[in-house]
């Protein structure tokens, strides 16, 4: 939402480029585990989010020195309400400049997240709902994002393979339970093993190192209120044992809201998801969501 | 000729689906910000040009995730 609602005002990016040093953190990362990043930004943080002594989330923005002396913190993403509060943040950074910092190199050098192993390959997810219902909340204009990990073990069991066959058990059941899920609206649930009623993924060779694949799946709560159902189709490209290529497409009907995922559009509404792979810094440093505290279940579903 | 009979007659390829759900070049304006993703490294950039940080905090990292 932050995306396209607020950082998509060019006022806001010609300030953050021209007179700030913008960064980005996840509270996962931040809040929940140690790391000098994470020391660094909750001892700032406390001094100017009431929510952080009350060990609720930190999220927001925030407005710092390199010395760690906060100036300002703001949770609401009207870009107005955002404009304001870095333009005044900013003239308190320059009428009262901090003291230079001191940073360690071993603080500079040290791991800030859980990158994936040289030889995971990483996917990258988007969602949205297409087309919109009339009248559905703004939150269900946006568009979800993820990153999703392969593994070589995932790739070992289709290299060699002829005729149709079965995609590899850990990956089917990891793209159902972390991956085909409404994020368009905040955080999802993942799905749990219980709730994945259905991921039936046939893969089959097209020559080249091309494996083509397509299926179904259906997902649902216990209770019924939020569940998935939908296919899937794609392609990956094995090179050398390595995935050189990833394209997958899928539809499904979605209904129902999370916990942090609220105002769905009433009923059934049509969900759509896109995976292609990438290579870029942000991919290389930004685990899937399901992954952040590790990715042990996440690697065997 | 022969590529329209086949667009009208087969629909759309896997590609033009994918291109369907990226964001467009307007949901993707968030990204001309050159935002860092290591604190630390920020840490040391503001420090060397006199600039505040802005930080962008999410359950989720704002550049992977939801």
């Amino acid at each position: 939402m932050d995306r396209a609602f607020t950082f998509a005002d060019q006022r806001i990016i010609d300030v953050l480029t021209k007179e700030f040093i913008p960064a980005v953190g996840n509270t996962h990362e931040l809040q929940n585990q140690k790391s000098p990043a994470g020391s660094w930004f909750m001892s700032a943080a406390q001094l100017v989010n009431p929510r952080v002594l009350d060990k609720t989330t930190a999220q927001g923005f925030y407005v710092v020195a390199a010395n760690g002396q906060p100036y300002g913190f703001n949770n609401n993403r009207d870009p107005e309400r955002v404009l304001d509060f870095i333009r005044k943040n900013g003239s308190s950074f320059k009428s009262s400049p901090p003291p230079p910092a001191t940073i360690a190199e071993s603080d500079l050098a040290a791991s800030f997240t859980r990158k994936a192993s040289e030889t995971v390959s990483t996917l990258r997810a988007f969602t949205r709902i297409k087309p919109l219902p009339k009248d559905c909340d703004v939150l269900n204009h946006s568009v979800g994002r993820d990153h999703v990990w392969i593994y070589p073990s995932d790739l070992e069991q289709v290299v060699g393979r002829t005729g149709k066959f079965d995609m590899p058990v850990q990956l089917a059941t990891r793209l159902a339970r972390y991956h085909l899920v409404d994020n368009v609206r905040g955080e999802p649930s993942f799905w749990t093993p219980d709730e994945v009623k259905k991921s039936a993924f046939q893969m089959w060779p097209k020559g080249g190192g091309v494996f083509a694949f397509a299926g179904t799946y259906a997902m649902q709560t216990a209770d019924k209120q939020r569940g998935l159902r939908g296919t899937l189709e794609g392609e990956m490209r094995i090179t050398g044992g390595s995935l050189s290529r990833f394209r997958a497409y899928g539809e499904a009907k979605a209904w129902g809201a999370g916990p942090y995922t609220p105002r769905p559009p009433s009923g059934e509404f049509p969900l759509v998801f896109a995976f292609i792979d990438v290579n870029d810094e942000f991919s290389k440093v930004t685990p899937p969501q399901a992954a952040a505290y590790g990715d042990g279940e996440y690697r065997r579903p | 000729m022969l590529a329209i009979i086949a667009a009208l007659t087969l629909g759309p390829t896997l590609d033009q689906k994918i291109q369907s759900v990226l964001p467009t070049a307007k949901e993707d304006k968030w990204l001309q910000i050159p935002w860092r993703t290591s604190l630390m490294k920020a840490r040391a950039d503001a420090q060397q040009a006199g600039k505040p940080l802005f930080l962008w905090i999410m359950n989720g990292s704002p550049v992977g995730c939801t």
